[in-house]
């Protein structure tokens, strides 16, 4: 049953998954070309933290749009809960995507060094702290003013992520330790933030 | 005779105001209920409460002598809902809608959802946003209707729609008790379709329930009354609900026939439809 | 069997059906056995409501004129022929006491109302 919601999730923004796969594949070559060092770790960045804005926002929209669909899933035998779950799953899906994405392509882009995987899971943490934060705020605000945030967050890491690139200031980053932590500190934000929205969603006034 | 659905003390109120009060209704075995009321009345609200599309203030709720909350998921299952036509998305195709709603519901029959498409003229592959408001109500329906459900839950389904439809969309209710449906609830403001196939009806006005009644006793209980305005003296008027006096007569519906015959032995009856009698009771800003 | 109703009598639908299906029974349009319709098609057909008609099934079992078999049907019941036979007799009587009287009042006397009851009679 789950996995109906979430292809309902990807049903939805089909329209729009072609052109994240297409942001996927030029922005490396693009950012290669025009920065030769940290080209791979900014590619990397940005088109994960795309991949991890847009399809949720997108999403998020199309839900807005047709908000009487959620009411009809509703009277179906189908649970809130689900409903909610089901967008954590997608958007994990998305950031995983961009994963796989970025790893094909440094195997053949060899300029943009080879796929990190403490890189992953740092952008998984980030991840973490976008769905986190963006989709308890959406099932409570509602969309429109959702995306107000969403765009504050999106500017603001990318503005840290770059800041700390190109100013290397990423001394603390090589320990092992920090990204077992980073690990479980992402999963356990994921969670909270998905208890937070099922107690929101469940309270919620369906169209 | 038991009831399928069972109402009782029913309260919401919304922030800007509006609230329904104690609500408390049910819908009896085998017949079709109309549920109506003007605009804003409360029907939807009402419709949306039962099914936990919104949470209520305060009332108990019994599907087939199930309580709603501790049993939701397995008396969603049973039930089949017709909301809004814009309750989809509206990008997708039917199948593809179809594909996310069906999994649901553990009875499931697609060879009985195709011949719905098959009857309505409907092909599985075109995009929901590309139907007319009446093929959308039919698509709405043939969902309702492929899962075995045993109650029919439908707010305002003719709204907006051509006579032809709309009795269209009546006789497929027909059919669907026929063949086994236990009841069918359905709003509306439309009410000439209601003479026609209602067996119960449950009027609401303000938020408050009004009467609940068979129709073909309510329909004997009134009459439409006509005769001279100079036959109209207080006792009369007390007895007669939304007087209209011209030049040339008056016209008003009453309950109290007997009674009014014996003050004006040839007054013209009529027999009222089911529109006089809602009309005779809603309020009218503060004066009824 | 023919059942027509208005909605302009005085007489309430469920009471209008109830007596033209006693007719029709007396009247033996109807006979021991015979199936009624479904509470559900006779309704559609009538446009009546089936609360209506389930009502006259109901009145008409505790009156002892149907029998309704779950799962069966509703039949015209075999338990009341006597009741039925008595009753019609008892119109039958009715109308002779109608008659009787009648005749006293117009000095009409036992012997030449049994003539003309023997006249009558063979004209059918």
């Amino acid at each position: 049953m789950l996995f109906n919601l979430i292809k309902k999730d990807f049903l939805i923004t089909k329209k729009h998954i072609l052109l994240f796969f297409l942001i996927g594949m030029i922005i490396p070559p693009v950012f290669q070309w025009q920065l030769s060092e940290n080209a791979g770790v900014l590619a990397f960045t940005f088109s994960a933290l795309l991949f991890i804005d847009l399809p949720l926002t997108y999403n998020s929209m199309k839900e807005y749009k047709c908000s009487k669909a959620a009411a009809l899933l509703c009277a179906a035998p189908y649970s809130r809960r689900q409903i909610v779950i089901s967008k954590y799953i997608f958007g994990t899906i998305m950031y995983l995507a961009c994963c796989v994405l970025f790893l094909v392509q440094t195997l053949y882009l060899k300029e943009l060094g080879g796929f990190h995987i403490k890189l992953a899971i740092l952008m998984f943490f980030v991840f973490a702290l976008f769905q986190g934060i963006y989709i308890p705020v959406q099932f409570k605000i509602g969309y429109e003013m959702a995306r107000n945030v969403s765009l504050i967050l999106f500017i603001l890491i990318w503005n840290v992520i770059a800041y700390s690139i190109v100013y290397e200031k990423t001394a603390f980053l090589s320990s092992s330790g920090f990204y077992g932590i980073l690990s479980v500190l992402s999963i356990f934000i994921l969670v909270a933030s998905a208890c937070l929205s099922i107690n929101i969603y469940e309270k919620a006034e369906l169209a | 005779m038991d009831s399928i659905l069972d109402v009782r003390m029913l309260n919401k109120s919304y922030i800007g105001g509006f609230s329904i009060r104690d609500v408390a209704f049910f819908m009896p075995e085998g017949c079709i209920t109309g549920f109506i009321g003007v605009n804003g009345a409360g029907k939807t609200t009402v419709i949306r409460s039962i099914l936990g599309l919104s949470a209520r203030d305060s009332g108990q709720i019994q599907f087939f002598g199930l309580d709603f909350d501790k049993n939701e998921r397995q008396i969603k299952d049973r039930i089949g809902v017709v909301l809004d036509a814009e309750s989809f998305y509206e990008d997708l195709s039917l199948a593809e809608m179809k594909d996310i709603i069906a999994p649901s519901y553990t009875r499931w029959s697609e060879a009985e959802f195709r011949e719905y498409l098959d009857r309505f003229e409907l092909h599985p592959k075109q995009k929901i946003k590309l139907l007319s408001k009446g093929m959308k109500v039919k698509y709405s329906l043939a969902l309702a209707l492929s899962h075995k459900a045993e109650l029919l839950i439908m707010d305002e389904p003719t709204s907006g729609l051509d006579p032809l439809i709309r009795s269209q969309v009546l006789k497929i209710l027909t059919e669907y008790m026929e063949k086994g449906g236990r009841g069918v609830l359905f709003s509306t403001h439309i009410l000439s379709d209601l003479d026609k196939i209602t067996d119960m009806l449950v009027m609401i006005d303000n938020g408050k329930i009004v009467f609940q009644d068979e129709k073909d006793a309510l329909l004997n209980q009134y009459r439409i009354v006509k005769g001279d305005v100079r036959q109209l003296n207080e006792p009369v008027r007390k007895l007669i609900l939304n007087i209209e006096e011209t030049d040339y007569g008056f016209t008003g519906i009453t309950r109290q026939i007997s009674e009014l015959k014996q003050f004006i032995p040839d007054v013209i009856v009529e027999h009222a439809a089911i529109e006089d009698i809602m009309l005779a009771n809603i309020r009218k800003g503060g004066k009824k | 069997m023919k059942i027509i109703i208005s909605n302009t009598s005085d007489s309430p639908l469920y009471q209008q059906i109830e007596d033209q299906i006693k007719d029709a029974i007396l009247l033996e349009e109807l006979k021991e056995g015979d199936s009624l319709p479904s509470i559900r098609s006779f309704a559609n057909d009538l446009k009546v409501s089936v609360l209506t008609i389930r009502r006259v099934y109901e009145d008409l079992e505790r009156e002892g004129f149907i029998v309704c078999q779950v799962g069966i049907g509703t039949f015209v019941s075999a338990s009341n022929i006597e009741l039925l036979r008595d009753s019609k007799r008892r119109l039958v009587e009715q109308k002779m006491q109608d008659m009787i009287q009648t005749a006293k009042s117009l000095s009409i006397s036992k012997e030449e109302l049994n003539a003309m009851m023997d006249i009558l009679y063979e004209e059918d």
